[in-house]
């Protein structure tokens, strides 16, 4: 328990320096930011319109309208960018540094590395794809006519928080990959977003072996298709019991857990390179 | 305090297959070759002691530094840096060490040099007082003065590599790792860092452990030597010693007309540069005088041009690894 009181008070001492530093960078482009939010709002925006327009056209996926699928969409993206926002370090970037060898650097640090590597890519800049994420959600839920009260709000946000972590946690295990073995890691970021793709429609239209491993295996069913229904008032668990619903925050710190551990025991695997 | 026990690592390199099936096959079984990398190396190093870790390319010089720096898990034996295990606690390690990787900066491309040191000052917990000190003596010894304020990616090769230098110092360290910091510096600079490894060393009796291909740096600034080859220990001792029971050594580089097919000798040993008409003689002047080797490849070649090179640790070193 020290200890990580230790590893975050160190993590806090120095994430400002990189993050003043990146703002600062991005920031010297002049219209960097609106571009970059541009493309944000282009890429998951398009996205999100051809859904829209798809379900139109078909008017219920597996029982679900429109903008309960657009819910599921948006639910999806804004936990995956919290997830990248704090975890891009030590998860998109590893790959490529333990080929480098550049993760030498974060093992001779006074903090731990998985600390440090989060620490070193952070940018306060990011927070904005939060936010547009943010706006998505809002969108679709006031669409949907979802009467917002203490409880559902304290709920929304337990699943966001849990969405995150989960995504966290397996993006954190597929990018440790690197570390167990030698060549190229075959759990790429392509390879991610596909099988986040069965989560972000809903489940009920997939064969059972396919809900069951987004429930067991990878239980990116929890990020919202479960929690959604309680927003939503539907009842549609497949064969599961409906406490399915409330359990995307613990989920989340299991499976961002298991991240974690399997991240840092990896450290020992790395064999860095020559020069 | 340095404890290095029959150390051993071995690297594990993935065999990159040829052709398609071979690749498919990889996803499900990959192909491994083991690297000796250090093979049963052994040593102590005492606090305040300065060690030139030296050897050929290949020769396991940076892993070993990797290993007591805690960036690698050895594959077998026990080695401690002031009684820590470095990869069993790189945190406490980390704060015990500095380490500068000449081919490779630990400065961030993005940020200028004083925001590194403050980086490290945070990670450190290094008091204001010393801090402020350390930055203003470093900045006048190594010059920094100029380029401090600069993002890293702006600067030079020796300019980084200074820096890195002050950086890796910042804290106070006890031990200091230095592999090739001298690499691709200019001879000011070279000088520059080898006085202030010295005056460091003198004023805080820090530990170093430096490696180079410049024996210059060696006879400037170590007083022990360690030779390592193939991953194993030919020699460990003082500089002094090592160039006394190798001291009898010399080299006759000669210039000459043209080739012949000249027997070797039990006495010396024969090197030949074909493409730049060049023979190396290497002799020991227990075995044969520098004036008969002389006569010797006078009568053997037509020389046109010959000088001769008493031991340095270089010439020495030459020997034992060419022969
Ligand atoms: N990460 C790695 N993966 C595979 N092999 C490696 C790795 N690092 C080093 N080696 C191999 O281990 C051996 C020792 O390498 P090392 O870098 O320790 O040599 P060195 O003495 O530092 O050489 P140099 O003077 O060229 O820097 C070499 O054969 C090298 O190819
Ligand atoms: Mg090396």
């Amino acid at each position: 328990m020290v200890a990580v009181l230790y590893h975050l008070k160190k993590f806090f001492d120095i994430v400002p320096i990189f993050s003043h530093n990146q703002i600062k960078a991005k920031l010297e482009y002049r219209g960097a930011l609106l571009i970059d939010s541009l493309f944000y709002i282009l890429g998951y925006g398009t996205q999100f319109i051809i859904l829209y327009l798809i379900t139109d056209k078909f008017d219920a996926i597996g029982g679900w309208r429109q903008y309960e699928v657009l819910l599921l969409y948006s639910m999806t993206i804004l936990t995956y960018t919290i997830a990248c926002t704090l975890l891009r370090g030590p998860s998109s970037q590893l790959p490529e540094k333990i080929k480098e060898g550049h993760f030498d650097q974060s093992l001779i640090k006074p903090i731990h590395p998985l600390a440090y590597e989060i620490a070193a890519s952070f940018s306060g800049y990011f927070l904005i794809h939060d936010i547009l994420g943010i706006i998505f959600v809002s969108y679709s839920l006031y669409m949907l006519h979802v009467e917002m009260n203490l409880i559902k709000f304290i709920f929304l946000v337990c699943t966001i928080l849990g969405g995150a972590m989960i995504q966290g946690g397996v993006l954190l295990l597929f990018a440790a990959v690197s570390f167990y073995i030698l060549g190229e890691n075959p759990l790429t970021y392509g390879f991610f977003i596909a099988l986040r793709q069965l989560s972000e429609s809903p489940v009920t239209i997939f064969p059972r072996i396919i809900q069951y491993l987004v429930t067991f295996i990878i239980p990116f069913a929890f990020i919202c298709f479960y929690p959604s229904q309680y927003l939503l008032g539907k009842n549609d668990f497949l064969m599961f019991h409906p406490i399915v619903q409330f359990l995307p925050l613990p989920i989340g710190v299991i499976v961002l857990s298991v991240g974690c551990m399997v991240w840092s025991h990896g450290i020992n695997r790395y064999q860095s390179s020559g020069n | 305090m340095i404890d290095v026990k029959e150390l051993y690592k071995e690297f594990k390199v993935f065999q990159r297959p040829d052709g398609v099936w071979a690749s498919v096959k990889s996803i499900f079984h990959r192909e491994y070759s083991i690297i000796k990398a250090v093979n049963g190396v052994s040593f102590h190093i005492d606090n305040g002691e300065i060690v030139g870790y030296v050897g050929m390319n290949g020769a396991g010089k940076s892993t070993t530094i990797k290993m007591l720096s805690g960036i690698l898990v050895p594959s077998s034996g026990s080695l401690t840096v002031n009684g820590i295990i470095p990869y069993k606690n790189r945190v406490a390690n980390a704060k015990n060490i500095g380490v500068v990787f000449g081919q490779r900066s630990q400065l961030y491309w993005d940020l200028p040099v004083i925001d590194s040191f403050m980086l490290h000052k945070r990670l450190y917990d290094i008091p204001n007082d010393v801090y402020a000190e350390n930055v203003k003596h470093f900045t006048d010894i190594l010059q920094l003065g100029n380029f401090i304020h600069q993002p890293v990616r702006q600067l030079s090769l020796g300019q980084k590599m200074r820096a890195n230098i002050a950086i890796s110092l910042i804290h106070n360290p006890p031990v200091v790792f230095l592999d090739e910091p001298t690499i691709g510096l200019d001879i000011v600079a070279k000088a520059a860092i080898r006085d202030f490894i010295l005056e460091i060393n003198k004023q805080r009796g820090t530990t170093f452990i430096l490696t180079t291909h410049d024996m210059n740096d060696i006879e400037h600034v170590c007083q022990r030597l360690i030779l390592i080859d193939k991953g194993e220990i030919r020699y460990d001792g003082s500089l002094n010693n090592f160039k006394q029971s190798y001291g009898e050594k010399y080299i006759l580089t000669c210039q000459i007309k043209e080739f012949k097919a000249v027997p070797q000798s039990e006495l010396f040993y024969i090197e030949e540069k074909t493409d730049e008409k060049k023979i190396l003689l290497f002799g020991d002047k227990s075995k044969i005088s520098v004036s008969d080797a002389v006569n010797y490849v006078m009568k053997a070649y037509e020389v046109v041009d010959i000088s001769i090179q008493e031991s340095n640790i270089e010439s020495i070193l030459r020997q034992i690894f060419t022969q």
